[in-house]
């Protein structure tokens, strides 16, 4: 059984999808795939390609079968023109947009994403900003989908550095040099250590409701409270560990224990039942001295009035 | 009469309380760190934390001049339990603490130049300082450099050990402070043992003066000749 959003309804609420309707799908992939991957590129001969456009068109097989959209036809979005070759020439302009299939998420994502520090780049320089800015279709896989956190956080962080880390690709959307990221973070403490272990959407939006919101926040608006994530009632829990806590809530109730399998974090993943026996510890030590000291006294009264 | 033996150098006083302030600083915010609440923050966290590196760091820096200092005095050979003492010692030291000390009875040792530890203080100190405090100081140092971790171990993050055995230590080594600065009331006065880590000087029971203590390392151990001397 495999779970896949292959239209407008689908992409809404996963759709069951037959196994021979994934292999005729795979194999329709495949005859694009054909010439749109490395593999292809190197074995056309074909005279009438051009071989330099096509190398910036290529898709890696392995990262898309990986993908949120492996199950996805290609022409589900590049929907019309591109049956034959050459492509029309309008084809290009007739890819479906996200929210053909994403309409629900876009109800609500429209609105964040509008306050986003994004938004505003976007109204510099109109259709600049796009959800393929950030999220390659052909690539991206939601980070509940991974296997550990950390694959998570580095294909999501990934994301922000195409931008963030490229002085070319930042030039390409803000007028505004490059910020130097270790400069700007220089306040975090283990800034390497952080960036490795949660993303950057962690502290860049707002606390979500439910799920992670698309509300990018500047700098200035940035989470800097280190108690945040460092506490008991840690942001995490509905950010990064959203989908693991939940999952554990159904079966143990207990979202220390999961998030410890990913990460160490000071302060939020403490055992309660390692401190519960502490405390009790202590309280015995502190009681027992408290005990002894009061005994001690008492005694050393009844002796001074025995000896008047 | 009360005499006064001098007992604790400069140099050891001055460890003793440089040592007892970094672990108070270590252990507050080593507390607020671990129980970091945002509506009851003992110590911010980032101050929190820069006091807890800042103090680790010249702690471990201390314990190093300490360990040299503590070799090359010979101090060293006052935190070796003479074998022949352990049980003998441990058990007068315990009688004195369950039953002699509700009875006035003065303790079982007094400190003396040459044999300043009872055998229960010599059997904690050596563990505390040469178990404890490098366990402590090695799981904090590589706590320092969480980035060089592994990110997992045995299916948790490469961090947990490490952070679980600090956590550990550090706590132990807080139920130490609570008994040591309790136990230092339990000298021949309430006050004496910490005057004495004060001024170096070791005021005799100001009331059992007939019987001063034996100074030439043999104090006496046993309940029974202590209570003579009360």
């Amino acid at each position: 059984m495999v779970l896949i959003g292959g239209g407008s309804a689908a992409a809404q609420t996963a759709t069951k999808v037959e196994p021979a309707e994934i292999e005729r799908i795979r194999r329709a992939n495949a005859q694009c795939l054909d010439c749109h991957s490395e593999a292809g590129l190197n074995a056309i001969t074909r005279p009438d390609v051009n071989k330099a456009d096509l190398a910036g068109r290529l898709v890696d097989p392995e990262a898309f079968l990986k993908s949120n959209h492996a199950n996805v036809e290609c022409v589900a979005c590049h929907v019309t023109g591109f049956k034959e070759f050459p492509h029309a020439e309008a084809a290009k302009q007739q890819i479906n947009n996200c929210d053909e299939c994403h309409t629900r998420q876009f109800l609500r994502i429209e609105d964040q994403f509008l306050k986003s520090v994004h938004a505003k780049k976007a109204e510099e320089q109109p259709g600049s900003f796009t959800c393929i800015t950030c999220h390659d279709p052909h690539v991206f896989l939601k980070a509940s989908h991974f296997s550990t956190t950390r694959q998570a956080v580095r294909q999501d962080n990934a994301m922000c550095l195409q931008c963030h880390a490229s002085d070319e690709r930042f030039a390409q959307l803000s007028k505004a040099p490059l910020p130097d990221l270790q400069k700007i973070h220089a306040w975090l403490p283990n800034t390497p250590l952080h960036w490795a272990a949660v993303r950057c959407v962690e502290c860049h939006t707002p606390v979500p409701q439910s799920i992670l919101s698309h509300e990018i926040l500047p700098a200035e608006r940035a989470e800097k409270n280190c108690v945040a994530c460092h506490s008991v009632n840690s942001t995490l829990r509905v950010r990064l560990y959203r989908h693991l806590v939940e999952e554990e809530r159904e079966t143990v109730g207990f979202i220390n224990s999961v998030i410890l399998n990913e990460a160490y974090v000071i302060g939020a993943t403490r055992n309660r039942y390692l401190d519960m026996a502490f405390g009790l510890v202590a309280a015995v030590v502190v009681g027992g001295i408290a005990l002894h000291g009061l005994a001690r006294f008492v005694a050393g009264l009844k002796r001074r009035r025995r000896d008047g | 009469m009360a005499s006064r033996v001098y007992i604790i150098p400069l140099w050891l006083r001055l460890w003793h309380w440089t040592n007892a302030a970094l672990m108070i600083l270590l252990m507050a915010s080593g507390f607020s760190l671990h129980f970091s609440d945002p509506d009851l923050p003992l110590i911010r966290f980032d101050i929190a934390r820069t006091i807890h590196n800042v103090s680790g760091i010249a702690l471990t820096v201390l314990y190093m001049a300490y360990l040299v200092w503590n070799t090359v005095s010979g101090n060293w050979r006052q935190y070796v339990p003479a074998a022949s003492e352990l049980i003998s010692g441990l058990n007068a030291q315990n009688a004195y603490v369950a039953s002699g000390i509700f009875k006035g009875a003065p303790p079982p040792t007094v400190p003396t130049p040459e044999k300043k530890f009872n055998v229960l203080q010599q059997a904690t100190y050596l563990l505390v300082m040469y178990v404890a405090m490098p366990f402590l100081i090695v799981t904090g140092i590589a706590f320092f450099f969480p980035e060089l971790a592994p990110e997992q171990l045995f299916g948790m993050d490469g961090l947990l050990p490490l952070a679980v055995a600090h956590y550990v230590i550090g706590f132990l080594l807080t139920l130490f402070l609570l008994g040591h600065i309790y136990m230092g009331t339990m000298g021949t006065t309430a006050l004496a043992g910490f005057k004495m880590m004060i001024t170096g000087w070791h005021d005799e029971h100001p009331g059992h003066a007939g019987q001063p203590p034996d100074r030439t390392g043999a104090s006496p151990t046993s309940p029974t000749e202590g209570g003579k001397r009360a």
